[in-house]
């Protein structure tokens, strides 16, 4: 029987997951959680923010990562919107790129904002680390061109880019990744040219984060799903669904992940019971 | 129901990767190769639209000045260096793009780590200690010094090691394993989220039984 335990089929373990995961989103709540110190930064350095004031925000995440990372995004974007900041989209990554542009055009669209006027869709760059360098001294410069109404036009006569030369005309940059990408804003935008930086990361990634937000190099910090639903909640707190027009999506994925939680400790526990209990009885039989 | 066939599409690729949760068929492997071709035309057409055309083709045909036109072809020409290994007599060409390269990455990211990681992590790690204000924050300043002093001396590979380093590695390594653990952890959230979106697509966008 307790050799049983210790050989459960993974498909048994995959459905058990795929079944706890769908009744988790057939319930659709929403657990209520206290926000955790490092998304209420986040919240309070956006919320330093105000009218005039330019956002820079970093979707540099692919397709695989939107799932966690996709929430804050929206989240940051509603809640700079919502303070009257002047909005910059880019992404360093090329599969995230369409999908940023994506999402800023149908929350600013949701919010009346207008493109060019209040944001500014920057777009993609392949070479990272010699873009942020140069977004430094010359944003325009690196990011030429932006497209309005499907038009590409020249970045520096953009409304929302008057004013905006480089990083010390930016008031905040809000960066979300899923890989080590926030180390080269760390070491380019905000140690060599003093950008203040809060930052949203998938959970495998999210732990390398720490040392950072401790010597104070990141403001703030959205650790995964939580860090998300800590997050969107404040925003919609503060400003109301209607205002801010964000809907719950990270705080319904916690109620799920919580179920996902107990499901795995249930085999952890399992797991152990059966190691325990076979290896007395391997030492009764030798 | 969706009746996007974009949304269609990524359904059935999507079930296409989980059968491979059932075992290893065909539909997953051709659903695998897909991505892989899929992604590298991708990562060709990237290529073409951002390096290609902006940089060399612009820098060529519309360039600033006579220096600019220079350095276009200078630095294409170091590029096309790379090709050499397909004349198996000119393959050592390539060792020059190379060594160019490794010298560009290594002399901006070591200043950068200096000034962005190596100064900052050691005085925050050292200020913590004298700057807590309170019992808490102390041992917490403690036990972030214990354990980047433990795990530092862990990696210590160049003396001998005595009895003291010895101890103090062990200690190290207690910090390595949490670190891994909460490293593990947080993977294990993440994989959860990823499949909680899947399923959102799944049984949300697709089929529109759950709400997304």
């Amino acid at each position: 029987m307790m050799h049983k335990l210790l050989n459960i089929d993974r498909r048994i373990v995959f459905v058990a997951v795929a079944i706890v995961i769908l009744a988790g989103m057939a319930l659709d709540t929403v657990v209520p959680l206290p926000a955790s110190a490092e998304a209420q930064s986040v919240f309070d350095a956006v919320e330093a923010t105000g009218a005039g004031d330019t956002i820079l925000v970093a979707m540099d995440y692919p397709p695989s990562s939107a799932s966690e990372l996709d929430p804050m995004s929206r989240a940051a974007l509603h809640h700079a919107f919502a303070r009257d900041a002047t909005v910059l989209v880019v992404s360093f990554d090329s599969g995230g790129a369409p999908r940023a542009a994506k999402m800023v055009d149908a929350v600013a669209a949701e919010l009346g904002k207008v493109n060019g006027v209040d944001y500014a869709v920057l777009g993609y760059k392949p070479d990272m680390t010699a873009a942020l360098i140069e977004m430094g001294t010359d944003i325009a410069g690196v990011f030429t061109e932006v497209t309005i109404d499907g038009e590409p036009v020249p970045t520096e006569s953009v409304e929302a880019m008057q004013g905006v030369a480089n990083y010390s005309d930016i008031a905040l940059a809000v960066q979300m990744t899923g890989s080590k990408k926030y180390e080269e804003w760390v070491e380019y935008a905000n140690a060599r040219f003093g950008l203040k930086l809060v930052t949203g990361a998938t959970g495998s990634v999210v732990t390398g984060q720490y040392p950072y937000l401790a010597s104070g190099q990141i403001s703030g910090l959205l650790r995964s799903t939580r860090g998300a639903s800590d997050y969107e909640t404040m925003v919609i707190d503060a400003y109301g669904h209607d205002d801010s027009g964000l809907e719950p999506d990270a705080s319904k994925k916690m109620s799920v992940l919580f179920m996902g939680h107990l499901l795995i400790l249930l085999f952890i526990g399992i797991a152990n019971v059966g190691h325990w209990a076979t290896r007395g009885g391997a030492k009764e039989t030798a | 129901m969706s009746t996007d066939v974009g949304v269609w599409v990524g359904a059935i690729l999507t079930l296409a990767m989980f059968s491979f949760l059932y075992r290893e068929n065909v539909v997953y492997r051709v659903a695998e190769h897909l991505m892989v071709g899929v992604g590298t035309g991708v990562g060709v057409l990237l290529a073409i639209y951002y390096i290609f055309i902006p940089i060399v083709w612009k820098g060529l045909v519309a360039p600033k000045d006579g220096a600019s036109v220079a350095w276009t072809i200078l630095f294409t020409a170091l590029g096309l260096l790379f090709l050499g290994p397909f004349v198996p007599k000119l393959g050592w060409l390539a060792r020059i793009p190379a060594a160019v390269a490794v010298g560009y990455a290594a002399g901006q990211a070591l200043p950068a780590a200096i000034q962005g990681r190596l100064f900052p992590q050691v005085l925050s790690t050292v200020q913590a200690v004298g700057d807590a204000g309170s019992a808490w924050a102390m041992i917490n300043a403690l036990i972030v010094l214990v354990g980047t002093v433990s795990v530092l001396a862990y990696f210590v590979m160049t003396v001998r090691r005595g009895p003291t380093l010895n101890v103090v590695s062990r200690v190290g390594v207690v910090f390595l394993m949490v670190g891994f653990g909460a490293v593990y952890g947080n993977m294990v959230i993440s994989r959860f989220t990823i499949l909680i979106g899947r399923m959102q697509f799944l049984f949300g966008t697709w089929l529109g039984i759950l709400p997304t």
